[in-house]
């Protein structure tokens, strides 16, 4: 039994977008599997109290980390439209995935300016990776100042990381909408920009 | 803008930053924001005017501590600006490696200490100031922790706000009130403002370590 993870913190996404990706692995995730929803506004009975109040958005994300076992992570802005049960291997490695593909080139000096990243978390997988999250809790106001979000962390911050080796993950940016997975990675910004 | 030596030499300093330290220009640029200046000035109107300096009464000069400095701008300012005493060294603590490698680009009189502040024991340092504009973003029992660490009458100078949609700030009080009703067991003569910044209200206390 694996464990399935997602985060919904704040009102940027509504409950709805829940239980859509709670149906999506139920008719694509064949592999046995529990999900469990980290949420300030906990209600039904698969969702879990942030475990840090004073954390906001997608750190919440990297607090997941604390949990061991096998474990996969999904964002709220995607769209799993086939089987996915390909994620389920390698969980030895903390795993997310490569943003190359629709980020395109980078001025080298402006992203290393910005802190950029060429990874993306939007899906994640790992089994025994606290220390990711101990690293990033010992000097969290640090990185909170440094970083706009975890995959910059992650990125820059020479955190042990692998990469998804698929192209059955693609994002919205790239005009393919027949993956298995579809991330709308920054699609949903402008509804509620304070709650990423 | 009227150019002079000192200007050339910002641009000079934040030239070196943008190689050296590329991830770390915009992070500079963000600790001279006016805010910041502004509330930094502010405390040092007030401590210039704070009445109770009894321990430095018996010293010539005297050695200042900031905590969480940043890239020293803190420092910098009360160098140059605090009027009581004269000031014999200033630290500016920060866990960050990368402030002290920054601030003595930016201030090279500025002696940065790369120290997390809930392992530094304040008791054998002898610090007739104790300064901390950060409260809102440490856990209190750190910030408690440091007076807990120093030696009776030193003077601490405590900066927080309510400003609590920012993710940094983990330890914001809602108003000027609970933030001295936190130190009123643990230091004396305090003195308390307020000032509105807009979006947020910052608040400030001065005491004397009981």
């Amino acid at each position: 039994m694996i464990s399935v993870y997602c985060v919904n913190w704040g009102t940027k996404y509504s409950r709805e977008f829940t239980t859509t990706l709670k149906e999506s692995l139920q008719e694509h995730l064949t592999v046995p599997h529990k999900f469990i929803c980290y949420t300030d506004n906990p209600i039904e009975e698969y969702d879990v109290p942030v475990k840090y109040p004073y954390l906001r958005g997608v750190w919440h994300k990297l607090a997941l980390l604390e949990n061991k076992g096998d474990s996969l992570f999904f964002d709220m802005d995607i769209k799993i439209n086939s089987n996915i049960d390909f994620l389920c291997k390698d969980f030895d490695k903390f795993s997310v995935l490569d943003s190359t593909p629709w980020k395109g080139a980078n001025d080298p000096t402006v992203f290393r300016m910005t802190q950029n990243t060429m990874v993306n978390s939007s899906v994640m997988r790992w089994s025994n990776h606290a220390h990711i999250f101990e690293k990033f809790q010992q000097h969290r106001d640090m990185y909170l100042r440094l970083y706009s979000g975890i995959d910059r962390f992650i990125y820059n911050e020479e955190v042990d990381y692998n990469t998804i080796q698929t192209n059955k993950i693609t994002s919205w940016l790239q005009n393919i909408d027949k993956s298995a997975i579809v991330l709308y990675n920054g699609k949903y910004n402008e509804l509620q920009p304070a709650n990423n | 803008m009227n150019y002079n030596q000192q200007i050339i030499d910002v641009f000079k300093h934040l030239k070196t930053i943008a190689k050296k330290f590329p991830a770390r220009l915009l992070d500079t640029l963000d600790c001279f924001n006016q805010n910041q200046f502004d509330c930094k000035m502010w405390l040092i109107d007030s401590l210039n005017q704070y009445p109770y300096h009894f321990k430095m009464k018996t010293k010539n000069s005297i050695d200042i501590a900031i905590l969480g400095g940043w890239y020293g701008l803190m420092a910098k300012l009360v160098s140059d600006n605090f009027t009581i005493k004269p000031i014999r060294n200033i630290y500016s603590y920060d866990f960050d490696p990368y402030a002290g490698q920054v601030g003595r680009i930016l201030f090279p009189s500025i002696e940065f200490v790369e120290n997390d502040i809930k392992d530094l024991n304040l008791t054998e340092k002898s610090f007739s100031i104790v300064i901390n504009t950060s409260c809102e973003h440490m856990e209190q029992e750190i910030i408690e922790g440091s007076i807990a660490s120093s030696p009776q009458n030193t003077l601490f100078v405590l900066q927080s706000n309510n400003y609590t949609e920012v993710a940094q700030h983990v330890n914001c009080v809602d108003s000027l009130e609970d933030f001295v009703n936190q130190y009123t067991s643990s230091l004396a003569n305090i003195r308390s403002y307020e000032k509105d910044m807009g979006k947020y209200t910052r608040f400030m206390i001065l005491g004397v370590k009981k």
